[in-house]
């Protein structure tokens, strides 16, 4: 076997790490996304037979997007066990208390349910900003796209940008400005 | 004219010659409250100043040269479909985070501004009105505008863990089709 086919060998089994910035991303269709890659779902290997899932690191967390005011309508469920230990707590509230459960929680329901299942979620590592450990940054190697662009806000563009941006119309003659 | 809109268009009919009231039937409305009825332009005006001076109230209106001038776009000149609009004639799929197209339709106050102005037909209009909506609610644009609603004299407000967290939300554009084209059911 050549020197580089030997390589390629390894690569195939070796476990890549992935970057996946969540700022501005829905993290219900980041999640598939995430999951595909802590499957190993996008490999030609991928099997019944093969654990060829990947490391996937989460970074921005806390800069999710969710839809119109989902925010306020997505609820989460617990119960303890004991009488009267159910609690129903928003998207909100649990962001507001832990900014990267719900990207957790997102992929955990994604993936399949059986004994597989703990063992991808240890290979999901989710931060809240971008500080990431010096051990887990050095393993990087590729990065996954983001599924939607980050927006811009008005705020954030110059005044010369503003100006000399293309104006679909003029005003009329005897428009007063207010 | 079907209906009366109004006792003053009752009354001015009998004064006007036939070819102003042939302009006045397009857009009574307008023409009677917002400008006034004269032939020469009353407010060939641009931009209107008040200045407060030692209990005084200086009111100035002064012409001054379009700003958009300069940067206008080159719409094309053999169009098909809608031959009026600028969103149409360009063929332009704008979404809200587009908001350098869109801070272009409303003022400095954040409303949008009338079709006279823009020019839009009628749909786009209206879907620009969603999307100025959109745009605001997700952050992008900056508006002065009351979260109030008064009906039946009573006032309502937007709950206030509504407005507390600001965590970033995101729109969809293709309900805007659903809120135009197809009437939906509530329960
Ligand atoms: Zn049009």
């Amino acid at each position: 076997m050549s020197a580089s086919r030997r390589v390629q060998q390894w690569l195939t089994f070796t476990r890549q790490w992935w970057l996946f910035d969540a700022k501005w991303q829905d993290p219900f269709e980041s999640a598939k996304v995430i999951n595909k890659h802590l499957k190993g779902a996008h490999k030609p290997i991928f099997g019944g037979h093969a654990d060829c899932g990947d490391h996937v690191v989460v970074i921005n967390s806390q800069d999710i997007a969710m839809r119109g005011d989902e925010w306020y309508y997505r609820v989460y469920f617990h119960h303890t066990g004991y009488p009267g230990g159910a609690t129903w707590t928003k998207a909100w509230e649990l962001h507001k208390k832990d900014p990267t459960m719900i990207i957790w929680k997102a992929c955990y329901r994604d993936l399949e349910k059986d004994l597989t299942r703990r063992g991808r979620m240890q290979r999901l590592h989710i931060f809240k900003d971008s500080n990431i450990p010096k051990d887990i940054i050095q393993n990087i190697t590729d990065q996954i796209p983001q599924l939607r662009t980050v927006p811009k806000r008005l705020k954030d563009y110059s005044q010369e940008e503003i100006e000399k941006f293309p104006k679909l119309f003029d005003y009329p003659k005897e428009h007063v400005l207010d | 004219m079907a209906r009366i809109t109004s006792p003053l268009w009752f009354g001015l009919k009998n004064l006007i010659s036939k070819p102003a009231i042939g302009n006045l039937r397009v857009k009574p409305h307008l023409t009677l409250t917002q400008k006034s009825l004269s032939t020469t332009c009353a407010c060939k005006v641009k931009q209107i100043t008040v200045n407060e001076v030692d209990d005084k109230i200086v009111i100035e209106g002064k012409v001054v040269p379009s700003p958009r001038e300069k940067y206008l776009a080159k719409l094309p000149t053999n169009p098909t479909g809608c031959k009026e609009c600028p969103l149409c004639r360009l063929g332009l799929t704008v979404r809200h985070t587009d908001v350098l197209i869109i801070s272009q339709f409303v003022n400095s106050k954040g409303k949008q501004l009338p079709r006279e102005v823009t020019g839009l037909c009628r749909e786009k209009h209206k879907r620009m009105d969603y999307l100025i909506v959109m745009a605001e609610k997700a952050g992008l644009i900056d508006r002065e505008v009351e979260r109030k609603v008064v009906h039946n004299g009573l006032t309502y407000y937007e709950p206030e863990e509504w407005d507390e967290p600001h965590f970033h939300k995101y729109y969809d554009e293709t309900v805007i089709d659903e809120f135009l084209y197809s009437r939906r059911k509530r329960h």
